[in-house]
């Protein structure tokens, strides 16, 4: 597995993604534990997973603060931010992951298809202790916005 | 004339992203009828008049693929167009979609600018007046 194709294709697609349908630009960068959004308790997160299979399986996980993901979530809708609510933010960030995953693999492997699985809501403290695990098979990005930041990480089975 | 659009997507965000960006792109829409899977349209299909299919590709209990499929063996759905918003970007998968009579697709992220490039080739340019009314007063920014 070519690593670095993968984490290009990663941070090209999370770029795509934000900048067209959130126009939210951001600077993509790996993650380091030390990152602020490793320190946010993880009350305050949200977290989507999805699977996939191919000539790579894994799963890409996205995390994000939920006040990030509310006016994402109110941006995307064209509604005020007391328009939406807990529903629309889980179906938007699970959208969200959907299209970086589908995008990144893409690129990633232009020529064969990989199977999505339906993207899931997921408990951040589970996530945030394995963020940084598996090293040699593990991406994990640190998407600086403006005022924020989230993550996405992408681990392939062994 | 207002043409009656089925947008099909389980995600209810998506759904309403794609409704507006049809609306922004000057089309008249009518009815606009929303099922979270392909179940759930072709149960819509069979009890209302429907114009024109967005549907996404992946998605719960019956995906697009099968939805299209679905609709190509019924001779009162058949004539309809279905356009498939996917984030799949594989030419394989693109060829499926086409195979099976897709009258489009449409890869995510996109922009109104997208939509509208793909409706036009189906329902024609809103600007000469087809399927098209003075535009949304909806002041949408996406």
């Amino acid at each position: 597995m070519d690593r670095e194709a993968l984490k290009e294709a990663m941070k090209a697609s999370i770029s795509e993604v934000l900048e067209t349908m959130f126009f939210l630009p951001l600077e993509v960068s790996e993650a380091e534990t030390e990152s602020p959004l490793f320190q946010v308790s993880p009350e305050k997160l949200k977290c989507a997973s999805l699977k996939f299979q191919g000539p790579y399986t894994g799963e890409a996980i996205f995390l994000i603060p939920k006040a990030l993901a509310g006016s994402l979530t109110a941006d995307f809708m064209g509604r005020e931010s007391d328009q939406i609510d807990g529903e629309d933010i889980d179906g938007t960030i699970k959208e969200l992951l959907n299209m970086i995953c589908g995008k990144t693999l893409s690129l990633f492997e232009a020529k064969t298809t990989f199977k999505l699985g339906i993207p899931e809501t997921v408990n951040p403290s589970e996530v945030l202790d394995s963020f940084f695990s598996h090293k040699e098979r593990n991406i994990a990005l640190l998407c600086d916005a403006i005022d924020d930041q989230l993550g996405v990480r992408i681990v392939l089975d062994s | 004339m207002a043409f009656n659009m089925l947008v099909v997507d389980d995600s209810s965000p998506m759904r309403t992203v794609i409704r507006k960006a049809v609306t922004i792109s000057g089309f008249n829409v009518g009815e606009c009828y929303a099922a979270a899977n392909g179940r759930e349209a072709l149960e819509i299909l069979r009890s209302h008049w429907v114009d024109l299919v967005i549907t996404d590709y992946n998605m719960p209990e019956m995906n697009g693929l099968e939805l299209l499929a679905h609709m190509k063996e019924d001779e009162l759905l058949a004539a309809i167009p279905v356009v498939v918003v996917t984030t799949e970007g594989s030419n394989r998968m693109i060829d499926k979609f086409m195979e099976k009579g897709a009258a489009g697709y449409i890869q995510k992220p996109f922009t109104p600018e997208n939509i509208r490039e793909k409706l036009n080739n189906i329902l024609g340019d809103p600007e000469d007046g087809q399927g098209s009314a003075e535009g949304s007063d909806e002041g949408l920014d996406f």
